[in-house]
């Protein structure tokens, strides 16, 4: 992930990772996200910690002078951003609406 | 005079039923061999096998256009069960911006089973991603690469993306 992006409404499930912002992004928003079972369970019980070798539903690599934002996303594990965070207000709106 | 105005009205008629239609956007469907390069707005009318190796299925040309999903798939060479089997290959993308700025990916739809990432925004600026399915990719389902910037990603779906151990997954 590049600056300035915006990442938001989606759903991530079952994937390796869910939300992944790389080293040298800066200044994006990632909000009202789904991201749960990252990896799925049967990947996340035969594999090292996160995030060697794992993997989590959002991670963060940057360093926090980056400014990337995380807001109202449901997530359960993470590295360097607010997880767990199940709040019913993280749940998306519908597209288009 | 009354049989010119039935002339008149019927070369109008049939100037209106067999006029091409306006040329401003392309459909597309079936199975793509060579990357495919967007010059102007496109439609998926059907599914899309593709079996492009080395480099995307999809590549914008062009800025300011829309690739519509149109609800159709665009399925890639890798196995339906196990996706990619841990193997990734970053060339082997479903769709890649290429460096055109502006351009956007418009559900509903779905891009399953590359190698390298489903939707790759490469060094573009001002993109949209929005309404899409993307899932059993070897890479991510959705990056946005270091180069770009001004994205949106908004209320797609990735599901099953990635290779244990690597950097990459969903989004």
């Amino acid at each position: 992930m590049g600056s300035n992006n915006f990442v938001e409404a989606n759903s991530a499930i079952g994937n390796s990772n869910g939300i992944v912002i790389f080293p040298n992004a800066n200044f994006n928003q990632i909000r009202q996200n789904i991201a749960v079972g990252n990896p799925p369970i049967q990947q996340s019980t035969s594999v090292a910690s996160p995030p060697a070798g794992g993997g989590v539903d959002i991670w963060d690599q940057s360093p926090a002078t980056n400014n990337n934002s995380f807001l109202g996303n449901m997530c359960l594990t993470s590295v360097n951003a607010p997880c767990p965070s199940v709040a019913t207000g993280a749940i998306p709106r519908r597209p288009g609406s | 005079m009354r049989a010119r105005a039935m002339v008149v009205a019927a070369s109008a008629l049939s100037v209106m039923v067999l006029a091409p239609a306006p040329a401003s956007a392309e459909d597309i469907s079936g199975l793509i061999v060579r990357t495919l390069v967007l010059s102007e707005n496109t439609r998926l009318v059907g599914d899309v096998t593709c079996t492009v190796t080395g480099g995307p299925c999809i590549a914008f040309g062009a800025p300011n256009i829309v690739l519509l999903l149109n609800g159709f798939s665009i399925t890639g060479p890798n196995n339906p069960a196990t996706g990619c089997g841990g193997t990734s290959i970053g060339t082997d993308t479903g769709i890649s911006t290429n460096g055109q700025n502006n351009v956007g990916i418009r559900g509903p739809g779905i891009v399953q089973r590359f190698a390298g990432d489903g939707i790759l925004f490469m060094a573009s600026t001002r993109g949209w991603v929005q309404g899409v399915a993307t899932t059993t990719n070897c890479m991510s389902g959705i990056r946005i690469n270091p180069t770009s910037s001004q994205v949106s990603v908004e209320s797609n779906a990735s599901v099953r993306n990635g290779a244990a151990g690597a950097a990459c997954g969903g989004i």
